[in-house]
């Protein structure tokens, strides 16, 4: 007999597993329960249906575009925010070991779906807000186009507070933002001088909320970024539409023109471009192919520190920032997005 | 294509190399693609872009044909401004001034033109009555052009070259790939490569575009991917041989870029006689 069928079962849910984490925290100074997660998942405007479900199928209640998973392994523990035909928001009660897999699986094999990538303007934005602070920080790069055995990878993640434990460490990771892409911040709200939320927000629009008191904060937090991510795309789209410039890339790290065209070439990894090479030196190449998350077109010029994209047509422009974002942590490093000499997706 | 992507980025400002194009500098930041506009006599004229700054107003004929396009040019001068408000662009009261666009210098009467090749080279800039554009223009020059980006419509409704039909129609060919494909004519291919200016391109142009395409994925199809691209009820699709695998995308990307390179060389003699079928007089320009 499921027992979500309103939004407000749904809410009653996360409430619980706010509190009860709240509880186990004031008793034990631990979190039992699982960590309340959402995914930002670009939808590509198909239908729910269409998409299909991570776990069994999706059932609506009472409010619309609202959605309940029905199993068969996990019921009742994944909710779809899909009131915004572009930009949806999954959340889940479950593990992360069991929940990242299930909503992997889902985006990578049904067309259409791709994660929301968010440029590190995107995640240190409530920098910008009184009640927010900077609480920890994640860097990654992994230098996927280096040899394995040259490969210069970088990893740091570092929560941190206004003490300082360690002399120095604040100019170590203001150095390491400056030449490498950030996988994810972790923010606190203070609300009347106690922490009344802490969350991680990941590049690929995964958001772990830490500690949480109430559930609408929460995912007023949540649908925040989802909407300046839905912004942001529609701000692209209109500019392809509209102009014939290129998006433009600055990386931080140079890379290997050849690995590159050898990877894209194969239709592998999470750039998701399969890419011939049509034009080619040592210090420039020219590609043309299918961005596979839709199968849309894309031109890239690409040299070993910048890179150009064009997405001819209404092809979506999600591969953007996923070019960003994904190429960033693997092998560019911190990457800049312009349009016409102005930051986008910023 | 290169000179339409040498000519359109001139709009635009690239911050990786720092490369602001000139039309931008001189404050031309808004332009149309072959719009049609009137004479006061309601003579028809289509350059291929007209732009608008707060100082004055732009038309810019792209050729890559080896003729004079002084006539053509000088007809644009007749252009009654007033129509500008019709496409969104800024609206004045003189005539516009009249640029050539070309990859190789060949005489176009008393306009300005520029040849984008690979260094942009300016000549009879003094005829540009626009001061901030004859400013910008003198200060780009001897620029490279040689790494702008590419723009999104890859075939063109003027002759092309083998070679240039089959880089402009290669990330369409890849399309054909994708699972449960329901395949492609080859009028829609040719649409999707002229993308905006599908619209811009007559009917006797179009039909000659979609037999070169045609003409190019047959051998494709039989010299470089036997088995997995077919022709049937009147749509290009996967053969049999095709299968989602990285191995079999890689070895398509390949047989794709033998296709590129193999019409640099074997259909070179064939293109130039194509292009000139009744010799250079003989032809009879559309645009």
């Amino acid at each position: 007999m499921p027992s979500i069928l309103k939004l407000s079962d749904i809410k009653e849910c996360i409430q619980a597993t706010f509190e009860g984490n709240e509880e186990s925290l004031h008793a034990f100074g631990k979190t039992y329960q699982t960590q309340v997660k959402a995914y930002l998942v670009e939808s590509n405007d198909i239908s729910v249906q269409r998409a299909g479900c991570p776990d069994g199928e999706w059932r609506s209640v009472d409010a619309p575009g609202w959605y309940v998973n029905t199993g068969p392994r996990h019921p009742e523990a994944l909710f779809l925010d899909a009131t915004s035909p572009r930009v949806w928001k999954l959340y889940s009660v479950l593990d992360a070991t069991q929940s990242d897999g299930l909503v992997e699986d889902w985006v990578r094999k049904k067309k259409g779906l791709d994660h929301c990538w968010l440029s590190r303007r995107h995640m240190l934005r409530w920098g910008e807000t009184g009640n927010w602070q900077e609480r920890g920080i994640g860097i990654r790069f992994e230098d996927g186009l280096a040899p394995i055995e040259q490969a210069a990878t970088f990893s740091l993640k570092a929560w941190h507070s206004v003490y300082q434990p360690i002399p120095g460490l604040q100019d170590v990771i203001e150095r390491a933002k400056e030449r490498f892409a950030i996988h994810s911040v972790r923010w606190q709200k203070v609300t009347n001088g106690a922490v009344s939320m802490s969350a991680e927000w990941f590049s690929d629009g995964k958001v772990t909320v830490n500690r949480g008191t109430d559930v609408d904060e929460a995912m007023a937090f949540i649908t925040d970024m989802a909407l300046r991510y839905e912004d942001s795309l529609t701000r692209a789209t209109d500019l392809r539409n509209s102009k014939l410039a290129a998006f433009e890339f600055e990386f931080s790290q140079h890379i290997n023109l050849e690995s590159f065209a050898s990877m894209t070439a194969k239709g592998i990894g999470d750039m998701k471009l399969w890419l011939v090479e049509i034009e080619g030196y040592s210090d420039f190449k020219r590609f043309k192919g299918v961005d596979l998350h839709t199968w849309d077109r894309v031109l890239i010029d690409i040299a070993p520190n910048y890179a150009f994209l064009t997405i001819p047509e209404k092809g979506c422009v999600n591969a953007v920032p996923r070019l960003a974002v994904a190429q960033g942590e693997d092998s560019t490093g911190k990457t800049e997005i312009l349009y016409d000499g102005e930051l986008v997706f910023a | 294509l290169r000179l339409w992507r040498n000519t359109v980025q001139l709009f635009y400002e690239y911050r990786s190399f720092a490369f602001v194009g000139p039309f931008k500098q001189a404050g031309f930041s808004d332009y149309k693609i072959s719009p049609l506009l009137l004479t006061p006599e309601a003579g028809e004229r289509t350059p291929d872009i007209v732009a608008s700054s707060v100082s004055g107003w732009l038309a810019v004929e792209l050729t890559s044909r080896g003729v004079p396009k002084t006539r053509q040019l000088e007809s644009y001068t007749g252009i009654d401004p007033r129509y500008l408000s019709n496409i969104g662009l800024t609206v004045h009261q003189s005539a516009p001034d009249v640029v050539s666009s070309r990859l190789t210098f060949v005489e176009d009467g008393p306009f300005c033109q520029i040849l984008v090749d690979e260094k942009l080279v300016v000549q009879k800039s003094n005829l540009v009555k626009n001061g901030a554009l004859r400013q910008s223009l003198e200060s780009c020059k001897g620029t490279d052009l040689t790494k702008l980006p590419s723009v999104p419509f890859t075939l063109l409704p003027e002759s092309m070259t083998a070679q240039e039909v089959r880089e402009g129609i290669v990330d369409i060919v890849l399309q054909l790939f994708e699972p449960n494909s329901s395949g492609k004519t080859p009028l829609q291919i040719v649409e999707q490569g002229l993308e905006r200016l599908a619209d811009k391109i007559g009917q006797k142009d179009l039909h000659t575009l979609v037999e070169r395409v045609k003409e190019q994925i047959g051998i494709l199809m039989k010299d470089f991917l036997p088995g997995y691209l077919e022709f049937s009820d009147e749509k290009y699709r996967p053969a049999l041989k095709w299968k989602q695998h990285h191995k079999t995308k890689d070895f398509i990307g390949a047989r794709l870029r033998d296709w590129i390179s193999a019409s640099l060389t074997s259909t070179k003699v064939t293109d130039e006689w194509r292009e000139y079928p009744t010799g250079p007089t003989g032809r009879n320009p559309s645009r």
